[in-house]
């Protein structure tokens, strides 16, 4: 084991030149680290971890997030902890299997499934971005990322905000370029929910999940919007 | 298409190579296709066809779950209503298994139907006075009577019409037409389910509409009468388009830095999705509003037209899709499983579907659509000329009948005004020219230029078709 990670193949990074995908089109020849979307599981649980909702108890019942409610046989979704347990827990009904997931490539487990496929549709954007799950877990994860870089009471510097948001969802710090980009979204959307506070206080009313702050809730609001765009980010939604 | 990196000569050199490689080409050639033209942005125009020339673009399937009667409906034996409340002779059923409803009854009663038949149209087609409406479209309208299918109960039946096998697992129809032809409209799905709501009866299961292997992203997509027609279409409270738009536009900034870096189609992909979801926040509502509708269309639907979710306001719905180029259009209707009380249920059925059906023909005519668009109305199976339960006077109800069944087409290059087929004198077994559920779906695959025996995928060591390895095209319904 530990001779196959070491080795040079094992520790090779996904990116590949135009050369190397038009000569090994399939990775048959382990020219590159494998990359692929992550799973259905992967992203509800990853970003819950993220958020800090995720509940870690194990074992116990079946549960029920809020996509059951827009299952083809829906019932109504859970007010607690079965908001935020991991997605192996979710309640299951064959005939109408939970959508999110579905829309995400989960087996619907009614037959033998040998692999999942990987699919990459507009309705994946819908859910990421829409879906009350990953809106109210960006929601809590602009807050924890705020929390962080106020260790002073100060009013946090944006860049250690989006230098936080992207350690936590791409595991690595942002180039200044791209600190740029995401602080630029942040100045308009500060603009943006200053002008309408009362969109702000909408967007902060997602999901069940309720905590008191002393932060603005237009600031909050704001990040919410920088978080969710970079829970969408190719380096939170690929394993690279 | 054919990578020949790994073998410099490009020629497969054993019989093992060479099916691989005609195996992988076909599902390769379908993918292709479809990335390209998602890649493109562009609208993939299939006149050209897969295999030969198409004569179809579309499909509108009008399905009719639970199974309705054929005898009731379309296939009128006055014998039946000569040998009304005597026994179903033995020869007639010969081995057919019955259900385990009705195949330990003492008697198997004969009924016939108390509707009254007569001829409609120039062709002078058999429809009952259930369907009115229907019958003022004969005309335009392909009757299959000799239709027949090798499950008896709902859940097989319905999978085995939907994907060509009475196992769940297999793609839809649907999904192997958005798998093969890709769509006309990017910013629409390909594969689009409509159920009537508020329907009882046998339940319809999401499966039915899958993707089986294939890719998920050619699984139907249903589109919900509520204010979210697609699963969390609408941006998060708070979130204005104008905000969307700028939150895509860092992101499309983030994805152009990475792609500048290190070139990776699965990134350039994510960014062709997002900018195609944010275009069908806008197409969809688009295509789900009725209020550009003139009240004279409305009107020919039926009052149901304007309560969404209702079978005439799917029927509409179905039209407009049509127009933007939707592939695979599949209606859902629940409620003709008549094992009794099949005088007042079906009269129910006729009255939600009758009127809607034949509108939606007559306006796919009037947009000068019907002859690029095929039309299906069929259920699972047919329902027997004996009576399940009790005959009680007009009191009496039919069990699943798979040896026949009728079922019409329109459009699409399918013969109007014609009927094909025909069963006995107790539409009990078939007497001329069976059409089996295979033979169905190769003739639907023939109309839009693919041959049903070349639409392959392979999983799980062989290649798959939705027609298995059956089928023959129905040639004498083509026009």
């Amino acid at each position: 084991m530990r001779q196959m990670v070491m080795s040079a193949t094992y520790r090779q990074s996904s990116d590949a030149s135009e050369e190397k995908r038009r000569i090994d089109p399939e990775n048959r020849l382990l020219s590159r680290a494998p990359s692929f979307r992550l799973s259905a599981e992967m992203l509800r649980d990853g970003f819950l971890a993220a958020s800090g909702l995720l509940d870690r108890q194990i074992g116990g019942p079946s549960v029920n997030p809020y996509e059951v409610t827009e299952s083809f046989k829906p019932k109504n979704h859970d007010s607690g902890t079965g908001l935020y347990r991991r997605s192996v827990y979710t309640y299951w009904k064959r005939t109408g299997p939970p959508p999110a997931m579905m829309t995400l490539d989960a087996s619907k487990r009614d037959v033998c499934r040998l692999r999942r496929e990987r699919t990459s549709s507009p309705l994946q954007s819908f859910v990421l971005m829409n879906g009350p799950q990953f809106v109210e877990a960006a929601r809590f994860l602009a807050l924890n990322a705020i929390t962080h870089c106020e260790g002073d009471g100060k009013d946090a510097d944006s860049s250690s905000v989006i230098d936080h948001l992207f350690e936590t969802l791409a595991q690595r710090k942002p180039s200044e370029s791209e600190v740029d980009v995401v602080r630029k979204l942040f100045d308009a959307q500060m603009v943006r929910f200053e002008q309408d506070p009362a969109s702000a206080e909408a967007l902060l009313n997602v999901g069940v999940s309720k905590v008191k702050s002393n932060i603005p809730a237009t600031r909050w609001a704001a990040w919410t919007v920088v978080a969710s765009a970079l829970m969408n980010f190719d380096h939170s939604v690929m394993r690279r | 298409m054919f990578d020949h990196s790994t073998q410099p000569s490009g020629l497969p050199t054993s019989r093992r190579q060479w099916l691989q490689r005609f195996g992988m080409g076909f599902g390769t050639l379908a993918c292709s296709d479809l990335l390209t033209s998602a890649a493109q942005g562009a609208t993939s125009g299939s006149s050209i066809g897969m295999h030969h020339p198409a004569r179809a673009k579309r499909v509108i399937f009008l399905f009719q779950s639970g199974g309705p009667s054929q005898i009731d409906l379309f296939d009128h034996k006055p014998l039946l209503n000569e040998l009304h409340g005597t026994e179903l002779p033995d020869e007639v059923r010969g081995k057919q298994r019955l259900t385990g409803m009705s195949g330990n009854q003492a008697t198997l009663p004969l009924v016939g139907s108390p509707f009254s038949f007569a001829k409609h149209g120039e062709a002078g087609a058999t429809i009952s006075d259930l369907l009115p409406y229907t019958s003022k479209v004969a005309d335009d309208l392909c009757f299959i009577k000799s239709m027949h299918t090798e499950a008896i109960n709902h859940g097989p039946g319905v999978t085995f019409i939907q994907t060509g096998s009475q196992f769940p697992g297999r793609p839809s129809m649907g999904a192997w037409l958005s798998y093969g032809l890709g769509s006309e409209n990017e910013n629409l799905p390909a594969f689009v389910v409509l159920v009537t709501k508020n329907k009882g009866g046998q339940p319809l299961v999401s499966r039915l509409w899958g993707s089986g292997f294939l890719p998920s992203q050619h699984q139907g997509v249903r589109l919900r009468s509520g204010e979210d027609p697609v699963l969390y279409l609408n941006n998060p409270a708070g979130i204005d388009r104008s905000s969307r738009r700028a939150m895509l536009d860092a992101l499309k900034q983030l994805h152009q830095m990475q792609l500048d870096a290190a070139p990776d189609p699965a990134i350039e992909s994510r960014i062709i999705q997002h900018e195609l979801a944010f275009r069908m926040q806008e197409s969809i509502p688009e295509a789900t509003n009725f209020a550009d509708e003139s009240e004279a269309v409305l009107d020919s639907y039926g009052p149901d037209a304007k309560n969404p979710g209702t079978f005439a306001a799917n029927c509409l719905l179905a039209r407009r899709l049509a127009e933007r180029g939707v592939r695979f259009i599949q209606l859902y209707h629940q409620g003709w499983d008549q094992h009794g009380g099949l005088v007042g249920g079906i009269k129910t059925q006729c009255r939600e579907t009758d009127q809607p059906a034949a509108a939606l023909i007559d306006d796919l005519k009037r947009c000068g659509m019907l002859d690029e668009t095929l039309v299906v109305w069929a259920g699972e199976f047919g329902r027997t000329n004996y009576c399940q339960g009790k005959l009680s006077g007009d009191n009496f109800g039919r069990d699943h009948h798979p040896r026949c069944f009728t079922i019409w087409m329109a459009g699409g290059g399918i013969k109007p005004g014609f009927t094909y087929g025909q069963t006995d004198e107790f539409s009990y077994n078939i007497a001329d020219k069976p059409v089996h559920v295979h033979d169905l779906q190769a003739t639907i695959l023939h109309q839009l230029g693919i041959d049903h025996e070349r639409l392959t995928f392979r999983y799980q060591g062989r290649r798959f078709r939705l027609t298995d390895v059956h089928g023959h095209v129905v040639k004498e319904i083509l026009a």
